[in-house]
């Protein structure tokens, strides 16, 4: 080939892989844009839903009555991070803090309410990546649920085996994650 | 029409991605422990095959052979992104727990084999077929792991506890090892009985 064909396809490379790029890219920031409220309204309503839940307020399915519910209840102490908010509950005064704990994998990120009395009024993550199965289960409802009424500071006993307001249950094959979650509580 | 059963046939069974190609391991790896999670990358998976194939075999004639592979790794990454992005607005629950394995969809090998030993060579609509049946052939692989490594190791099906108390859950079935001994085992069940038959025949 001579270095006249040569970089005559050299040049067609270049542009037909610039011309592919802009095409796709400009499709992809179209539905960006597109979706950028939506996504940032779930967000917005996922917090608000975490902050809800840990002060033991039962969070309605429709978004419109969740930021009512918001508005109405909790005020901003503050509003850079670490976030922190104040809610009012039929049971009293709950502060919700947020905290952050190193896991197996990562950062996790929780929001904790406590009463005035130093009791736990619920715990809610909002960031994890642990091992789904395992450590993730900290995401699910008996585990967030047991936290409530309890008292700081906290030791963690083998899943199925707490008995005091001072003790949780662990998770079984997720001990990392739990010692995670325990400094998070107990730290604040 | 016999070529398009001819092509769904052997990416589900003789060609199977997964089993018989050993492609898309990692996903497989990590996304089987939850039957939930398995069956939204399934469907991502499928999703973005089948188009990026379609696209690539649209732009084959056009293609400089020297980057055609800088060509369908763009051309799979805005598939994804787009995935990635209508699950976020969407269905932001499952999005979160995805995490990051959506965005993972892009280096996953059968993608992009597809793209390189079917859809360069062929026409847009064989390509799709192509490119779906990939898809399900990978899917359904992982669904059953998924099934059976969600239920060994949680107890549970889709969330829903079903083994009951007496049931001590394996642990490792959870973790990513417990993914290699399912997928072994169902490799070497599915070449011992089924395999072997139609390779004499």
């Amino acid at each position: 080939m001579s270095k006249k064909n040569k970089t005559k396809e050299r040049v067609t490379m270049v542009v037909f892989m610039f011309a592919l790029t802009v095409f796709f890219v400009s499709i992809i920031s179209a539905v960006h844009i597109a979706t950028k409220d939506l996504v940032k309204r779930n967000e917005s309503l996922f917090l608000k839903k975490s902050i809800l839940y840990t002060a033991g307020i039962k969070t309605p399915t429709d978004p419109e009555m969740t930021e009512k519910v918001f508005k109405n209840k909790v005020k901003i102490l503050n509003d850079s991070p670490p976030f922190k908010y104040e809610v009012n509950t039929e049971k009293g005064k709950v502060t919700v803090n947020t905290v952050s704990g190193s896991g197996l994998w990562g950062e996790i990120i929780a929001h904790v309410g406590f009463f005035d009395d130093n009791t736990i009024s619920g715990i809610s993550f909002i960031k994890q990546a642990e091992t789904p199965g395992l450590g993730a289960r900290i995401d699910e409802s008996w585990f967030k649920e047991q936290f409530r009424g309890k008292k700081r500071p906290l030791k963690f006993v083998p899943e199925g085996k707490s008995s005091s307001t001072e003790e949780f249950d662990a998770i079984t094959g997720a001990t990392v994650t739990t010692k995670a979650v325990k400094n998070m509580v107990n730290g604040i | 029409m016999n070529k398009i059963k001819k092509l769904t046939f052997a990416n589900l069974g003789r060609d199977n991605p997964v089993v018989i190609q050993i492609l898309g391991i990692c996903s497989t790896l990590a996304v089987t422990n939850v039957l939930e999670n398995t069956v939204v990358m399934s469907l991502g998976l499928i999703f973005v095959t089948a188009l990026s194939n379609t696209t690539v075999s649209m732009l084959r004639k056009w293609i400089p052979s020297r980057i055609r592979m800088m060509v369908s790794t763009l051309i799979i990454a805005s598939y994804v992104i787009f995935v990635d992005i209508v699950l976020k607005a969407y269905v932001p629950d499952i999005s979160r727990q995805l995490g990051p394995y959506v965005g993972l969809i892009i280096t996953n090998c059968i993608i992009m084999g597809r793209a390189e030993a079917f859809a360069l060579n062929n026409k847009p609509g064989i390509s799709f077929i192509d490119g779906l049946t990939s898809g399900i052939g990978y899917g359904y692989v992982l669904v059953i792991i998924a099934f059976l490594r969600e239920l060994l190791g949680s107890g549970t099906i889709w969330g829903i506890p079903v083994l009951g108390d007496w049931w001590v859950n394996w642990s490792i079935m959870v973790m990513a090892p417990g993914a290699f001994f399912m997928l072994a085992v169902f490799i070497w069940i599915v070449k011992g009985k089924f395999i072997r038959e139609e390779a004499t025949s």
